[in-house]
């Protein structure tokens, strides 16, 4: 076994095996940094959300999500700057996010919703980013077990990990560019519905209500859905 | 979306087992060869998305993602009379938008749309390079300088005249 690496966070002593992530000790121990994207078992992290940034001395604010631990590191979780950071990314997650909750069908059991209160943001369109188009985007309901709604999805990536490493091959990607990024799911090229095995696992890994079971994906998932 | 001046699917196969025998098969080489695509039947159709993403041995989603990415490629056919709106600087400082708006408005598309007789589309592109002509529109090889609302009508019924004219020749 490697020699376990030591370092502080938020005055904790924490150990951890070489090569783990900031993220991933702090969580271990118990300390919680926000996140979004994070997926523990991916190689490669997606360090798409900004949500999980931390104070590192001698180095500045860095994405705890793709920062190695290293020996004798001091890393602080809740500095001013920290928050400041935390909360910009979040309220770009919400300016452009529909935020009829209580219509939601995930209302209460939704990630952003429970982010909001971490990172103490109001849920309701930030009057700094008022300027960001929020026209409804239709929802894909091209696929018999899975609506699509693009305008409650926030980009993390999760179900295009999931989808890739259950199929050998994403069948759910990203397209366009900019703020027109959503996901390919069908009904730009439709074959999805021949290829889909219906698992369910990229419902259950979203954490906001854009990716929806529908009834006919069947008991493997409750419709609870994930988070 | 059924596109009537879309290529056949026979003839996409055919075109496309050519165009691809001569690729390599590497992902790396996705855009070339989305290019050649498009640079055969002037737009990526559907069958040939697929077909490209199972010659690399990606998915398709993953072959649409690259090409919805880069507005250099279109996902439906040039109408034989291609219109392009331009929307450089110059343009839209005096009214370009308003033109386009009539475009869309008089033939019933959207920016990216083809008419259902397969006759006209219609895009928006920046700069042609006559700024001293703002706005300008192009329809084929045809600059149309100095464009209004008003004179969209004018351009294109005498477009389909000469049209008209040119096939009894
Ligand atoms: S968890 Fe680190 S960027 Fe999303
Ligand atoms: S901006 Fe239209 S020609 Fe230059």
């Amino acid at each position: 076994m490697m020699d376990l690496v030591e370092l502080t966070i938020d005055d904790t002593q924490v150990k951890a095996e070489p090569g783990t992530k900031i993220l991933k000790a702090a969580l271990d121990a118990g300390i919680y940094i926000p996140n979004l994207c994070y997926i523990s078992e991916a190689d490669l992290p997606f360090g798409a959300c900004r949500l999980c940034y931390v104070e590192v001395e001698g180095r500045g604010l860095v994405t705890s999500c793709t920062q190695p631990v290293e020996d004798g590191m001091v890393v602080h979780t809740k500095t001013p700057e920290v928050n400041k950071l935390r909360r910009t990314a979040f309220k770009l997650f919400i300016a452009y996010h529909d935020l009829d909750c209580r219509a939601c069908w995930k209302n209460k059991r939704c990630e952003l919703q429970r982010l909001a209160a971490r990172v103490k943001v109001k849920l309701k369109t930030p009057e700094d980013f008022r300027g960001l188009p929020t026209d409804f985007i239709p929802l894909d309901t091209t696929n018999p077990f899975i609506t699509y709604d693009p305008n409650r999805c926030i980009l993390c990536g999760k179900c295009v990990w999931v989808c890739n490493k259950k199929s050998g091959q994403p069948i759910i990607d990203f397209a366009y560019r900019g703020y027109e990024t959503r996901l390919a799911l069908s009904s730009d090229i439709s074959l999805i519905k021949e290829k889909c095995s219906s698992c369910g696992e990229c419902v259950i890994t979203c954490p906001t209500a854009a990716l929806k079971p529908e009834s006919s994906l069947g008991s493997t998932v409750s419709l609870a859905g994930g988070g | 979306m059924e596109v009537q001046a879309g290529v056949e699917k026979e003839t996409v196969k055919e075109r496309l087992t050519e165009i691809l025998a001569l690729c390599e098969r590497d992902r790396s080489r996705l855009i070339p060869i989305l290019q050649s695509v498009q640079d055969a039947f002037g737009y990526l159709p559907r069958e040939a998305i697929l077909e490209v993403a199972s010659y690399l041995g990606m998915t398709d989603v993953q072959v649409y993602g690259v090409a919805s990415f880069y507005n250099l490629f279109r996902f439906t056919p040039l109408g034989k009379h291609p219109i392009q709106m331009c929307m450089g600087t110059a343009c839209h400082v005096v009214g370009g938008g308003l033109v386009l708006e009539a475009l869309e408005r008089v033939l019933d598309i959207e920016v990216g749309g083809i008419t259902e007789d397969g006759e006209l589309s219609l895009d928006r592109v920046a700069c042609i390079g006559c700024c001293g002509l703002a706005p300008v529109m192009v329809i084929g090889k045809k600059i149309y300088p100095k464009m209004t609302p008003t004179k969209v009508d004018e351009a294109l019924v005498n477009l389909k005249i000469e049209t008209k004219e040119a096939a009894r020749d």
